[in-house]
């Protein structure tokens, strides 16, 4: 079976395999393939089968769908190719086992050092003329002498591995699981025996541990606070052969509780600000580290400064989404709660009139009101509650058309059923299936509601609900049909998404999102179909048993 | 005992100014806005939006019109700025009530207009003794 294999981004190594005959490419968690890329739309693109062959689509993603290095809008798919979405490379292939995927932290760059250089040109000039060599072979033996200078080897490891520092954690967004990287790096190049990253929090500063780690068996790590505020204070990296006797270590205790060590700590720097501190150590018999493995320390301090910098700002703007989000959601709701208050305001001024009149007519009247709002209110809350937080259904064997029959009568006593016809087409061969019946009673009466709304400009308002098997048995449908005005085509997509709503004040915009995330989380879906003029029909999908989409 | 139910009782208007028409799509608020009116010796019409509402201010000549505006939809505005563009409804007091919009937006559309769309402003949630206090002192002026 074909398969899109991950190359590159930060769903590397995943294997997706192409087993439907459409295979949807996005960030939203619906998507068959989903991408945790932030450059990768919601809906990006599709894997279409066609035949015996697959094409890809892009979906008019925001930035676009790259086959080989260019930019598609559909095209077919040979084995080998390599689809580009965002930052996230996807091989298309017959089986996983024909994309071996290099170790992460590979790169494909080499750093070419003056040795090859020098090489290659010695060669070539040898090539070119006879004479003149003991000229050459002086410079090329100063030029191999160059590189023996330890001060460059060193130059160049520590160039390797700040490379290799980089190309490994600069895609890690998870805070911790990016300075465990660090500090696994740290220990293959340099011999430490203990090693930390300690963060200092944003606002308040407070300095806290955030990845430890030794080499061997039980030992403890403990951080010198004295060194890890020298370093923190003075912003610049601390090398102590002999921490005990160091002057800068006078007044701090807990230097002495470490014993005879030799240390290295040094600050996590961006953008002039300390951030945290890095440090390591060993005992000196293993090893006295020098001020190489300090410039190398300190290069990659600065390095996992920026790195670190670059994460909490991307959780800081997933944050700022959110709360955009949150922020839209109170200002579209506002105004229908308003209502609800004035509703209630309503009431109790009737039933209070009513009382000092003892008018009992009254008081009826305002505490009908009064319970009308309290139950919209009720209803929004739980709405609300059901489209923040993921639910597992609490499952029991569902006689569904007797459930229906509940809604029914439910629904049509609400106000909004007024002068509407409601028609029943319920299968009487229909299996009990297993769902949870509160939710799916929630999910079909706002469902019912919302038909209601759209019959209510109709000369003959009228609501029918079916309910029947589908796809050979497997599955249920409840259909509820009205003759409203329709769906215009180009709003159809969107007719799901929460608190877009065409109802102005009556509407929250909350009753089709809930309902569809209510029969999603069964293992089914909501899905409409309309016809502009002639009304539209709202289908609710279910498997016999919840949860388990059957195949 | 005098109450919703009793919409029919001519011997009410005995004073000269006691007549108001509410235009109001939300039944309830129109029920209570009926009750606490007609416990005041009142007359009340009612309009359920704005169109209608603009045809009983031609036909009944209320003393006071009170208007909920909702969005979307400039329904309620229309409607007063029909009635305050006729001649002949022109001097009728407008109440306007308004859960969304509000004052200084209101303000706004009316600066276009250059008539003055409306005469008082309650935004909800209002306190039904506040829009009594409106009611009686705009029917009480001369």
């Amino acid at each position: 079976m074909s398969v899109l294999v991950a190359v590159g981004g930060p769903d590397r190594g995943k294997v997706f395999e192409l087993d439907e005959p459409v295979v949807s490419i996005g960030r939203d968690e619906s998507s068959h393939v989903c991408l945790a890329d932030m450059r990768v739309s919601r809906n990006h693109a599709q894997v279409v089968r066609r035949a015996d062959e697959h094409q890809i689509v892009d979906l008019e993603s925001r930035n676009g769908t790259f086959v080989n290095g260019t930019r598609i809008g559909a095209g077919r798919l040979k084995v080998g190719d390599v689809i580009q979405v965002g930052r996230s490379s996807l091989q298309y292939a017959e089986t996983a086992d024909d994309v071996p995927l290099t170790q992460p932290g590979d790169t494909p760059v080499r750093i070419v050092t003056a040795a090859d250089q020098v090489d290659a040109t010695f060669d070539a000039r040898r090539a070119s003329s006879a004479g003149d060599t003991d000229a050459i072979s002086v410079e090329a033996a100063k030029a191999a002498a160059a590189i023996a200078d330890l001060k460059t080897q060193h130059a160049i490891r520590n160039l390797r591995v700040l490379y290799k520092v980089v190309s490994a954690v600069s895609s890690i967004y998870e805070l911790d699981v990016l300075l465990d990287k660090v500090l696994e790096i740290v220990f293959s190049v340099l011999p430490a025996e203990r090693g930390f990253i300690v963060l200092a929090d944003p606002t308040t500063g407070r300095l806290t541990p955030r990845a430890v780690r030794t080499r061997g068996q039980g030992e403890e790590v403990r951080i010198s606070h004295t060194i890890v505020n020298y370093c923190i204070r003075h912003e610049e990296g601390v090398l102590s052969t002999n921490a005990m006797s160091d002057q800068r270590f006078e007044s701090g205790d807990s230097v002495a509780d470490l014993g005879i060590r030799s240390a290295i700590c040094v600050p996590l720097r961006s953008r002039q600000r300390v951030l945290g501190v890095l440090g390591v150590d060993a005992r000196i018999s293993t090893r006295t580290f020098t001020k190489d493995d300090l410039r190398l320390m300190t290069a990659i301090g600065n390095q996992v400064g920026v790195v670190v910098e670059n994460a909490r700002l991307v959780q800081e703007n997933i944050r700022a989404e959110r709360l955009a989000a949150v922020g839209e959601a109170v200002a579209s709701l506002s105004h229908y709660i308003k209502n609800i208050l004035q509703g209630l305001q309503g009431g109790a001024t009737l039933i209070e009139t009513g009382l000092e009149d003892e008018d009992a007519f009254l008081v009826r009247r305002g505490y009908g009101i009064v319970d009308k709002s309290q139950r919209k209110v009720a209803k929004l809350v739980r709405d609300m509650l059901n489209y923040a937080g993921p639910s597992a259904p609490s499952l029991s064997e569902v006689d569904l058309n007797s459930l229906l029959e509940e809604i029914i009568e439910f629904a049509m006593n609400t106000e909004s059923a007024e002068g509407v016809a409601l028609r029943r087409q319920l299968d009487p061969s229909l299996p009990p299936i297993m769902a949870d019946p509160d939710a799916i009673n929630n999910c079909v009466l706002n469902i019912i509601l919302n038909a209601f709304d759209a019959v209510a400009e109709q000369d003959e308002p009228t609501v029918t609900v079916t309910s029947r098997l589908a796809e050979g048995g497997k599955r249920v449908e409840i259909a509820v049909t009205d003759n409203g005005v329709g769906i215009p085509a180009a709003r159809l997509k969107s007719v799901f998404n929460a608190l877009t709503s065409t109802k102005g004040g009556r509407g929250t915009g909350l009753g089709l999102a809930v309902a569809r995330k209510i029969a999603q989380e069964h293992g089914g879906d909501v899905s409409v179909a309309s016809q502009e003029g002639q009304g539209s029909t709202f289908t609710v999908s279910l498997p016999l048993r919840a949860g388990k989409a059957d195949a | 005992m005098f109450g919703v139910g009793a919409r029919a009782n001519p011997g009410v208007d005995v004073v000269a100014k006691q007549r108001v028409l509410l235009v109001d799509d939300d039944r309830d608020t129109r029920t209570v806005l009926r009750a606490i009116l007609e416990r005041q010796k009142i007359r009340v019409f009612e309009a359920e939006n704005g169109t209608k509402g603009v045809l009983a201010a031609r036909k009944r000549k209320p003393d006071l019109i009170i208007v909920d505006i909702r969005m979307p939809g400039m329904d309620g505005i229309e409607a007063c700025r029909a009635i305050k563009t006729d001649a002949a409804l022109r001097a009728i007091p407008i109440l306007i009530l308004s859960g969304a919009m509000r004052r200084a937006k209101l303000d706004q559309f009316v600066e276009l207009e250059r008539v003055s769309l409306y005469d008082e402003f309650l935004a909800k949630p209002f306190e039904y003794r506040d829009l009594l206090a409106i009611v009686n002192r705009r029917l009480a002026a001369g």
